[in-house]
């Protein structure tokens, strides 16, 4: 019998890690129970998979652990509707269905020997994170690394053990962060992500920018690049849309004729300005 | 391979298949004509110009269990696959045209929808060309024709007092072969070719034609236009269009549990709804009518062949037909030629 793509394969949820403040973010660290298929799940950085509950439904979510660690996927799945909902109910040792990989991937032959700037706003940076953690396994074969990221509070930034730490130690690379509200125990920064980026003012010189966050702060960014000088071909993103099947039948989530969970998620903005704006 | 059946023959055949399998045919309830699961050659509807629903009802059903799962303590996940033989007779030209359709979305690439795969396999299609095409016809807008046999296994086509048949596949070849063996007789090759030309030349009537060349080209411009906004102010939303429309494929994947057991069901969902776009967060990309509307017939005109190289249309009429404001999509691509010539 050929293998049916909707058919999920069974995972357990082997750790949780609250993210935020509120923990409405968790990561959820899986393994598929028969290591054939964990062997077998080749992705790239900016793919996703669906994620089920079993009785309640599934969730187009991307994967934020960097395929150069291999053995486990990491979601962080921020509460948001029914599916996450209940993820956000399980517990560890739980059984979950995953199938997948879907989608593109970050350009990360385009990226090579180029500066890179990173811009993530809130859980926008779970998509980044893989690639980010990909590219400094790798870090001799890129330029400079300056990753910009904000959220709304202190409490809302997430994989601070990442951000904070090992991400600085890295030779060359620096972490620039903002928030919208700083609380008292908040130094640094509080500015919008876009204007943030202005004043960090990162040249665009042999750079590729990959930015991902929520769509306001997507469309200001996008701004504030070509402000800085950032030309359409030097800046990637990705698009979300609601999602059912993943492989390109159910017919939701196309954008003009792209469909963004086989064709996407992952456009640059000259990519993005072909199509019609609708997401 | 050519030949005739006989009227009496054609029932007895009919008959036979189904009790070997679950027959599908034209049958009338309530002054309405649908495909339907029949038991018996009597209950067949012979002269009908078209059916109000497809075979799309039975190759991609409203509602098809997909898998079965049990999440008592642990989690054990179970395919379910269509596995009932089934025959399909008296589908119609356009229909089996639409089935070409939907194998590219749902059998192409690099994935495949394994249930609808599987009913594929298990269904014999059985066409039968038409003698009075419907006054909401235009299969011929798109090449195709009241003849049009691509996609059947068996085609049929009435002539005077009997039927041509001709086979076209290896199963159509198989029930020829198999239960309607001793029920054919060879054809006159030159009569028999002279019957399907005739109906591959038959015109559609009452002017239904419209000319769909280069709508493709022409709406690549044409998604700001005001006229979007104009014609869904009518639309009612109700999802008729998609429902009865033989190549709406869309759908959704929806789980039912009780008791830590439960099935995951595939079923028809339809660009017409809000809520097929809304996302968890509230984000709807297409939140009014105006971008639904817009959406299914660039889909259908646009964004379709653009990946497929195709119409998404063959002309059925059935939106024609339903539409409980008359919006269908003969009218839009005249309507958006009109607009264009007059710009």
């Amino acid at each position: 019998m050929p293998e049916n793509p909707l058919v999920p394969h069974v995972a357990t949820i082997n750790k949780i890690t609250p993210e935020t403040a509120v923990a409405d973010v968790k990561t959820f660290q899986v393994t598929f129970d028969d290591p054939a298929v964990m062997e077998g799940f080749n992705y790239r950085s900016g793919q996703c998979a669906m994620i089920s509950v079993f009785g309640v439904g599934e969730a187009m979510i991307s994967i934020t652990s960097s395929p150069t660690r291999r053995g486990f996927l990491e979601f962080a799945v921020k509460r948001t509707g029914r599916v996450t909902d209940a993820l956000h109910e399980a517990v560890e040792g739980q059984k979950i269905g995953v199938r997948g990989p879907y989608g593109n991937h970050f350009p990360l032959e385009m990226m090579r020997g180029k500066n890179l700037l990173f811009i993530g706003g809130g859980i926008g940076l779970a998509p980044l994170r893989s690639l980010i953690n990909n590219v400094l396994d790798n870090r001799k074969e890129y330029g400079r690394i300056d990753i910009v990221y904000g959220a709304r509070s202190p409490g809302d930034l997430c994989f601070k053990y990442e951000v904070l730490d090992n991400w600085t130690k890295h030779e060359d690379t620096r972490v620039h962060l903002t928030v919208d509200r700083g609380d008292e125990t908040w130094t640094g920064p509080v500015a919008l992500v876009p204007t943030f980026l202005e004043q960090i003012n990162p040249s665009p010189k042999d750079a590729v920018a990959i930015t991902c966050g929520p769509p306001i702060m997507i469309k200001f960014t996008l701004q504030s690049l070509a402000k800085l000088g950032y030309t359409d071909d030097q800046i990637v993103t990705t698009l979300e849309m609601k999602m059912q099947c993943g492989v390109g039948k159910c017919g939701r989530c196309n954008v003009g004729d792209k469909y963004v969970c086989i064709d996407g998620p992952v456009f640059t903005l000259s990519q993005l300005k072909q199509l019609p704006p609708e997401f | 391979m050519l030949m005739t059946i006989a009227p009496d023959n054609l029932r007895t055949l009919l008959d036979k298949l189904a009790r070997e399998a679950l027959l599908v045919a034209p049958s009338m309830e309530d002054g309405v004509t649908r495909l339907k699961p029949v038991k018996a050659a009597s209950e067949i509807a012979f002269d009908y110009s078209n059916t109000a629903t497809s075979i799309k009802d039975f190759l991609f059903p409203q509602s098809e269990d997909l898998l079965r799962f049990v999440t008592d303590g642990t989690l054990k996940i179970e395919e379910i696959r269509p596995e009932r033989a089934q025959v399909a007779f008296g589908v119609r030209p356009c229909d089996l045209a639409a089935v070409a359709l939907m194998d590219k979305v749902l059998t192409t690439g690099e994935y495949a929808e394994a249930s609808y795969q599987a009913r594929r396999k298990n269904t014999v299609l059985i066409g039968l060309a038409c003698e009075s095409p419907a006054d909401t016809c235009f299969c011929t807008s798109y090449g195709y024709n009241p003849g049009w046999s691509a996609g059947a296994d068996l085609m049929l086509y009435k002539d005077g007092d009997r039927y041509l048949a001709e086979t076209l596949t290896d199963k159509g070849r198989g029930l020829v072969d198999g239960p309607g063996e001793g029920l054919f007789k060879p054809a006159d090759e030159a009569a028999a070719e002279a019957v399907k030309k005739a109906y591959a030349e038959r015109e559609v009537p009452f002017g239904k034609e419209v000319d769909v060349q280069g709508i493709d080209k022409i709406l690549d411009n044409f998604f700001y236009d005001q006229y979007w906004d104009d014609i869904s102010r009518k639309c009612l939303g109700c999802g008729t269009c998609t429902y009865v429309c033989p190549t709406c494929h869309c759908f959704l994947l929806t789980d039912e549990a009780r008791g830590g057991q439960g099935v995951r069901f595939r079923c028809w969902d339809s660009c017409m709804f809000a809520n097929y776009t809304k996302m968890a967060g509230g984000h709807n990309p297409r939140p009014t009518k105006k971008e639904r509307v817009r959406q299914r017939f660039m889909h259908k005109l646009n964004y379709y062949p653009h990946r497929y190289d195709s119409y998404l249309c063959t002309g059925c009429g059935r939106c024609v037909a339903m539409c409980p404001v008359g919006l269908h999509i003969a009218g839009v691509i005249r309507d958006v030629k009109g607009v264009k010539a007059h710009a």
